[in-house]
């Protein structure tokens, strides 16, 4: 029993370790993106592009969360069960 | 020097994050070159020849890390920044030991890689500068702005390059017109400190009343006429250099109060109540020997051991006659490139003659001659006759100013002591 515990919970560090690089990935773009994009303003040049690319990346971030999120409460519901 | 921009290989498989990259590497002004593979990476390694990589750890193909490692063993010279989405100890020791400059987590945030890439591109910037610097003084006998090929030079320049890669305080002595603001600028040049300010103060130049708020800064109305506040020399040079000239000019109480600023590394401007903290490498010189300007209490000897820790002695040009040709060429380049009257060339018998000087003024006398008999001349070469026009009468016959500064004894002697 407690292996098998163990491993429900190697497994959910491991699907949160995962949640969180993929999630790191995005997050990068957006932060560069943003920053290129307010350079750009100070410089008078335009920023669409880097805004646009930001806004792309973010919802990537928003929608790698919500599919992390889902996968987390799933792969938490069979250790509520053993409770 | 060159200051060509700083040559980026950026690998990073995430398309958004890699154009991120890119963008923000052109911005701080070095030269990007991105990759998504681990193979392109080997192949633009050896294409575009980068000065900084910056890896991402996982890729698509391999590891970062032994991509870097193998870059670096091509290059032991090529910086290396290491990006991972893990915040794995084991990844960042290893990655030390693969020897990268840093180590950026994912997510990345603009300002650290800022950072990070300036200390590195800016640390580059002084070894190319310090590598430049060297090859000038092999190839040309020329060190930053001070030349000489003579032994007594070459001496001079060992001991300035040894002394420049340090923080130590110097105490630069030679008679007047020898080129000690020189030979400060250039250990400023030379040392960590090249890109922050180099602040010069000739303690001589300015009255005794004065020199206090000169160096310190004062508070506003701390004393009449003070209507702001000032930021004193002390202040302007921190992070930086600050060469004090003529030392043995400032008053006693002066000594003791700079003396207190180096022990301490804090200063207190006047009429104020906080200590600011410093950091400012302290050059000093005179022309006088200090051993007797201290037996004459001119000089504290208690400061003089503090500017004192490395002794730096220029000689005067009647010591280093080898130099006199190479010297009046450069002036003579120098003015020509600012003035344009198309005076290029020295006749031999000419320089024979400044050969023959004995130069009491020193550089700064032979620079004035150079100058003067470059206003002088109608053709394109100073010759022999003006010359001698422009040298004393006194040709051969030697000058001995009043007070010779010499090489200073290493310990004042026990009589100086007090």
């Amino acid at each position: 029993m407690t292996a098998q515990n163990d491993s429900a919970e190697d497994r959910q560090e491991m699907s949160l370790r995962r949640f969180l690089h993929d999630l790191a990935a995005p997050l990068s773009a957006v932060s560069l993106h943003l920053e290129t994009a307010v350079r750009r303003l100070q410089k008078g040049n335009d920023p669409t592009e880097s805004l646009a690319t930001a806004q792309r990346e973010l919802e990537r971030a928003f929608q790698l969360f919500e599919s992390g999120r889902t996968k987390l409460m799933k792969d938490s519901e069979p250790a509520k069960g053993q409770r | 020097m060159t200051d060509a921009a700083m040559k980026t290989l950026i690998v990073e498989d995430d398309t958004a994050t890699r154009r991120g990259l890119e963008e923000s590497i052109k911005d701080f002004g070095g030269e990007p070159h991105a990759v998504g593979t681990a193979k392109q990476a080997e192949a633009a390694l050896k294409q575009f020849q980068p000065h900084l990589l910056i890896v991402d750890i996982s890729l698509p193909d391999g590891d970062g890390l032994a991509l870097l490692r193998a870059a670096r063993e091509e290059r032991p010279d090529l910086d290396a920044v290491v990006i991972t989405g893990s915040s794995s100890i084991d990844h960042a020791i290893e990655a030390l030991r693969a020897g990268v400059a840093d180590y950026l987590l994912k997510p990345l945030r603009p300002a650290q890689l800022e950072a990070v890439f300036q200390r590195i591109a800016e640390r580059r910037r002084l070894e190319l500068e310090v590598d430049t610097l060297r090859t000038e003084l092999q190839e040309t006998g020329r060190l930053g702005d001070m030349l000489g090929r003579s032994k007594a030079m070459q001496g001079v320049f060992d001991s300035l390059r040894k002394v420049a890669r340090t923080d130590a305080p110097v105490l630069i002595t030679g008679p007047s017109g020898s080129g000690k603001e020189v030979a400060a600028l250039t250990i400023h040049r030379l040392s960590r400190r090249a890109g922050k300010p180099f602040v010069a103060f000739n303690c001589g130049a300015v009255s005794p009343t004065l020199i206090e708020s000169e160096l310190f800064g004062h508070e506003r109305g701390s004393f009449t006429g003070a209507d702001k506040r000032r930021v004193g020399y002390f202040e302007e040079a921190n992070g930086g250099t600050l060469f004090l000239d003529e030392i043995t000019e400032m008053s006693a109480e002066l000594q003791i109060r700079l003396l207190r600023v180096l022990e301490e590394r804090t200063l207190r401007r006047v009429g104020g109540t906080q200590d600011l903290r410093l950091d400012v490498r302290l050059l000093s010189a005179t022309n006088r020997d200090p051993l007797d300007a201290i037996r004459e209490s001119k000089l504290r000897e208690d400061l003089y051991y503090r500017l004192n820790v490395f002794p730096l002695w220029i000689p005067p040009l009647k010591e280093r006659l080898d130099d006199i040709e190479l010297l009046a060429e450069h002036f003579l380049r120098e003015i020509e490139a600012k003035e344009k009257a198309g005076v290029q060339r020295w006749d031999p018998k000419a320089v024979d003659l400044l050969r023959a000087h004995v130069w009491p003024g020193n550089v700064r006398e032979l620079r004035n001659i150079v100058h003067r008999a470059y206003i002088l001349t109608e053709g394109s070469t100073i010759d022999a006759r003006t010359v001698r026009g422009l040298l004393p009468d006194s040709l051969g016959e030697e000058y001995e100013p009043k007070k010779k500064a010499r090489p200073p004894r290493r310990t004042p002697s026990r009589a100086a002591r007090r």
